[in-house]
């Protein structure tokens, strides 16, 4: 890495730690459920970050591209029988594929266009796993996937083992988003995302880059799905409207705030729908709320964060002039 | 046949251009992506029902009364949601996760106090049909189709040839140079939500009309159609989502009866799509981004 | 300084969730206070004979296996979707289910002990009921579920509630593969059963043999319409249209269109009440003269309302007591429909519609259970699958057996002046299972 390293504030350090011992503590089903779902969540999240947050692309379909990634995997653990390695990987590398033709089309409109395309993606994918009943069995969804399976150990249920392989794998993913974030690969999707003229007139091919990013963004994003899919054991046709909301709204709100700020967006909007439970028939309506308040001042904080990143980035990017560019 | 299903098209597109166009006031003006467009539709419906059967008020009233409120639960949906951002100059697309939320406070908060089941709308009019062209038609559907365009055209003269028309179209180009004109963009932007309300009021009282059925669910999948068809039609073009609308019916339409129901959706998002990558500014629309 | 605040509160949430997830108090059903009261009054009458036959089997057991010891308090779990898209569902489950436990506490309960319901929302959605469904299986109180209403929900909760060895028994879902499993309970019959008696109804009681059928993408409907074919082949006649559409559909008139050139005698409509009434509707406004056959789940009071006169010459196929209340000799059902009916009356100022009955005898045959055998999940599974016989509001001699799910009398009518009129029994052959 060329580039001064970020001060990492010492909380966001004490808080993962907190975090994830946090279900060992309490030895319960429900507290497990909602960490491994908070996981899967936390990658989705990461991904859009480095859709959204690295390189500026508004990415209204992820949820299309989460749903295909887990029937793929049900698929293929469910027809193929294929082992649990696989059919993990296949459901980042489909979505990765069909992202990657999404973007050779569309990769070259503007900002907003790109959005409304990969939105009618995202509706077409559901609508197909919808009705396309020989494959998919439409509403019925695939039921009775299996667990993980590694090295001949089966992760049979939502146990501690089953969240430490998870806690790896978001570590796995945290790793490469911040090794993206500090190359300068990542220094390009910064640039791209401030002003993609003035990138351009640095030389940078902004078509590639931006391309790149989202298909190694789709790629991950498959995977949350996969993991899904065999966390759930059963995937129906419900990646739709209200999903995509869901996941956008923790994505958008998680692209503004740095990696940490992703990683605490996911979780917070995974248990808010659990401590808001009492409040039965208002939840939704308090779940409103929130997010409307968290936008609105929750930006203050976060903005300021964000200021302080695109200083650093301007530095950066004087930096990427002197020393050359080497990215593809 | 094709005639039937090109007029089951034209009328389902009425409705949806009547959406778009409301959808599109506030995309053209703001660039936002207004979620709480269809809670508001299913309240001008829902408020008219509650209006004429627990009190009793004669059909117009209820619907003048709820489209006037419908507009009035824009404003609010501008302050509580969009001003803020705005003030504090915040990037536009946020706004799409606040008007998801108050959509989430106005559709959940209905079912709390409305109940979920959907209900009968009492149409004050007589279904009579008969024979176009070889085609069924009733009188309600032609009645429907007809108050919506009248909404649209007023729309359109509107946006063209009035002050308060051009001061919006000066807003939508830019909001700093209009601002130094001495136009108040606040004000334009609430009663931007209101007009949008408005017709979205309207949209939900015709179309519970046109079915007969009311529920606190009606507006749910409404946002994702009057979007497409305002993109498809041309971004901050009112007569592109006229345009826009006409043909999301008629692709529907005929969709399902040559091919398959069911792919309806697939083939309609496909042909945005098409339209978006040959020219991503809409059919009607001017290069504005 | 801010960034530390921010954070305690993030842990103190997090906590806060954390301790959730031991057993709260029980929720309140929605039930209206006031109106439980004049209920309460009128159920121990005609409780009557239901309190009776419990109590003969109570000495029984005391005479035979010994005391059973029940906890004060038995808790049942009760899932559907009480907020989200679709909340009618939801609403009946709770109706029907509050209703039981009131009689039955206001019995006296199970041998003295309260029943109580814990709600768990699932807002028709999967995953939601997955994670309603871990927390279920965590509470020890809990001895068995009622619900969800969608297969798919009960689908995804399905391995949850297996692991945990307790009984599902849901009042809607209607999917085969949940009978399949060791612990799910069908409540109401297969699906299947439906589709094909409408297709014996409109081939061999009304004379078609060109048949279109028009089905909703969701798995009720599908399992509606997956028999129709082949039944209609073994029968003599043939679909000549055949077309699904999406949930969000409301606009019918392509596809009625294109059945209206089809030459179809007869259309058969598999999907919900609101789609319903709007295809009755946009067909007569069409033009349409064809026969319309539906299912019971159609049938509620606003389908009627919405469709008007549109609905007349409407056939239907329903158990008993699923059309009770729009039945034109209601008087000739039996005492105990109608006594359901006007309790229900009298505590919710409305009639009952599709689901509050198999809810309601959902609680009655648990309650049952755990007076046979106690509070103890494995053995109501047990004693649901042999139990023999039991008077309940969907059959007089209601049994899982092993198949899962009940056999009951269907009966076909045609909806004729505002009412519905018999035409005759279905059959009883051929569409059965083995038990």
């Amino acid at each position: 890495m060329n580039n001064p390293k970020l001060k990492w504030p010492s909380v966001w350090l004490f808080l993962p730690i907190v975090l994830i011992i946090l279900p060992f503590f309490f030895h319960n089903q429900y507290i497990l459920q909602i960490a491994n779902l908070s996981s899967i969540y936390i990658i989705l999240n990461l991904a859009m970050h480095l859709m959204m947050g690295e390189a500026g692309l508004i990415n209204l379909g992820q949820a299309g591209f989460y749903g295909l990634g887990a029937y793929a995997a049900a698929l293929l653990a469910l027809e193929f029988n294929l082992p649990f390695p696989i059919t993990f990987l296949a459901g980042g590398l489909i979505s990765a594929f069909v992202g990657f033709v999404v973007a050779l089309f569309s990769m070259k409109l503007k900002g907003l266009y790109f959005a409304l395309i990969s939105l009618s993606v995202a509706e077409i994918i559901r609508i197909i796993t919808l009705v396309w009943m020989d494959v998919t069995r439409g509403p019925m969804g695939l039921p009775g996937i299996p667990r993980p399976k590694l090295f001949g150990y089966s992760f049979p249920s939502n146990n501690e083992p089953y969240f430490i392989l998870m806690v790896i794998l978001v570590l796995i993913t945290y790793l490469t988003m911040y090794w993206i974030q500090h190359s300068n690969f990542g220094l390009a999707l910064n640039t791209i995302r401030d002003s993609e003229h003035a990138a351009a007139s640095l030389g940078i091919n902004v078509f590639w880059n931006k391309t790149i990013a989202f298909v190694i963004g789709c790629f991950f994003t498959g995977l949350a799905g996969s993991f899904y899919a065999h966390f759930f054991t059963y995937v129906g046709p419900t990646f739709g409207w209200h999903q995509t909301m869901l996941v956008l709204t923790m994505s958008m709100l998680g692209a503004l705030a740095g990696l940490p700020g992703a990683v605490m967006a996911a979780i917070l909007l995974t248990t808010l729908p659990e401590i808001l439970r009492p409040l039965a028939m208002y939840r939704q309506v308090f779940y409103g709320v929130l997010l409307i308040v968290l936008i609105i001042y929750g930006q203050s904080y976060l903005g300021q964060r964000l200021k302080r990143r695109l200083k650093v980035d301007r530095l950066q990017t004087q930096d990427l002039q002197k020393g050359g560019q080497n990215n593809g | 046949m094709f005639i039937q299903q090109l007029f089951n098209g034209i009328m389902q597109g009425g409705l949806y251009a009547l959406l778009a166009v409301g959808f599109a006031l506030l995309f053209g003006v703001l660039r936002l992506i207004n979620f709480s467009h269809g809670s508001v539709f299913m309240l001008g419906a829902y408020l008219t029902y509650i209006f004429i059967t627990n009190l009793h008020f004669p059909f117009l009233l209820a619907g003048l009364i709820s489209i006037i409120l419908s507009g009035f639960v824009g404003i609010v949906v501008e302050r509580i949601s969009v001003a803020p951002l705005r003030k504090r100059k915040m990037p536009f697309w946020l706004g799409m996760i606040t008007t998801f939320g108050m959509a989430l406070i106005i559709e959940n908060l209905s079912v709390t106090i409305f109940g979920g089941s959907y209900r009968s709308f009492p149409t004050p009019i007589k279904m009579v049909g008969f024979e176009i062209l070889g085609a069924h038609v009733t009188n309600i559907q032609l009645l429907t189709l007809g108050v919506a365009m009248l909404l649209m055209i007023l729309l359109v003269l509107f946006t063209q040839y009035t002050w308060l028309g051009r001061a919006f179209r000066a807003v939508s180009q830019s909001e700093d140079t209009s601002s130094l004109m001495g136009i108040n963009a606040n004000l334009i932007v609430a009663l931007g939500f209101f007009i949008s309300g408005v017709l979205a009021g309207s949209a939900g009282i015709l179309v519970a009309m046109y079915q007969n059925i009311v529920s606190v669910n009606m507006g749910l999948g409404v946002g994702l159609k009057g979007f497409f068809a305002s993109v498809m039609g041309g971004i901050g073009s009112i007569p592109g989502a006229v345009l826009g609308g006409f043909l999301l019916g008629i692709i529907e339409s005929l969709t399902s009866a040559y091919i398959s129901a069911d792919l309806k959706n697939v083939i309609s998002f496909t042909a945005l799509i098409l339209v978006l990558m040959w020219r991503p500014m809409g059919l009607l629309g001017k290069e504005q981004l | 300084m801010k960034k530390w605040l921010f954070v305690l509160i993030v842990l103190v949430l997090l906590f806060t969730a954390g301790c959730q997830s031991a057993p709260a108090e029980p929720v309140e059903d929605a039930a209206p206070a006031e109106e439980a009261a004049p209920a309460e009054e009128a159920a121990p009458a005609e409780e009557a004979a239901p309190a009776e036959e419990e109590a003969e089997s109570a000495k029984e057991d005391i005479m035979f296996t010994g005391t059973i010891e029940l906890p004060d308090e038995i808790v049942f779990a009760l899932m559907g979707p009480f907020t989200g898209s679709y909340t009618a569902g939801g609403e009946d489950f709770i109706q029907g289910a509050a209703m039981a436990i009131d009689e039955i506490n206001a019995a006296g309960g199970v041998r003295g002990s309260s029943i109580t319901l814990k709600q768990f929302d699932t807002q028709l959605d999967p995953a939601e009921g997955a994670n309603l469904a871990r927390n279920i299986v965590s509470d020890e109180k809990i001895v068995a579920l009622i619900g969800p209403w969608s297969s798919s929900t009960v689908f995804a909760v399905l391995p949850i509630i297996e692991e945990a060895n307790m009984a599902l028994l849901t009042p809607s879902a209607s999917s085969s593969g949940i009978a399949v499993s060791p612990v799910g309970f069908k409540v109401s019959p297969d699906a299947e059963i439906y589709g094909s008696l409408m297709v014996h109804l409109a081939i061999k009681e009304l004379g078609y043999t060109k048949l279109a059928v028009i089905f909703a993408q969701n798995d009720f409907s599908i399992n509606l319409q997956k028999p129709m074919a082949d039944v209609a082949a073994s029968l003599g006649g043939e679909f000549v249209f055949e077309e699904g559409f999406t949930p969000d559909t409301t606009d019918f008139r392509s596809i009625l269109t294109n059945v209206q050139n089809s030459g179809a005698e007869a259309l058969l409509l598999a999907c919900y009440s609101q789609e319903g009434a709007l295809i009755v509707n946009q067909a007569k406004e069409l033009g349409l003269e064809l026969t319309m056959i539906g299912d019971g789940v159609f049938f509620d009071k606003t389908f009627f309302e919405v469709a008007g006169e549109n609905a007349e010459g409407l056939y239907a196929i329903g158990v008993v007591n699923e059309v009770a209340n729009l039945m034109d000799d209601f008087s000739s059902m039996p005492q105990y429909v109608q006594d359901f009916n006007t309790r229900f009356q009298e505590r919710y100022s409305e009639m009952p519609e599709v689901w509050e009955r198999p809810t309601y005898d959902a609680v009655y045959i648990l309650a049952h259970a755990v007076d046979q055998v106690g509070a103890d999940r494995a053995a109501i599974i047990d004693y649901l699958e042999t139990f023999e016989c039991m008077q309940t509001q969907t059959d007089e001699c209601f049994t899982f057996g092993t198949i899962h799910w009940p056999l009951v009398d269907l009966k076909y009518y045609v909806w004729e002046n505002d009412k519905f009129q018999n035409v005759s029994d279905a059959p009883e052959t051929d569409y059965l299972p083995e038990r």
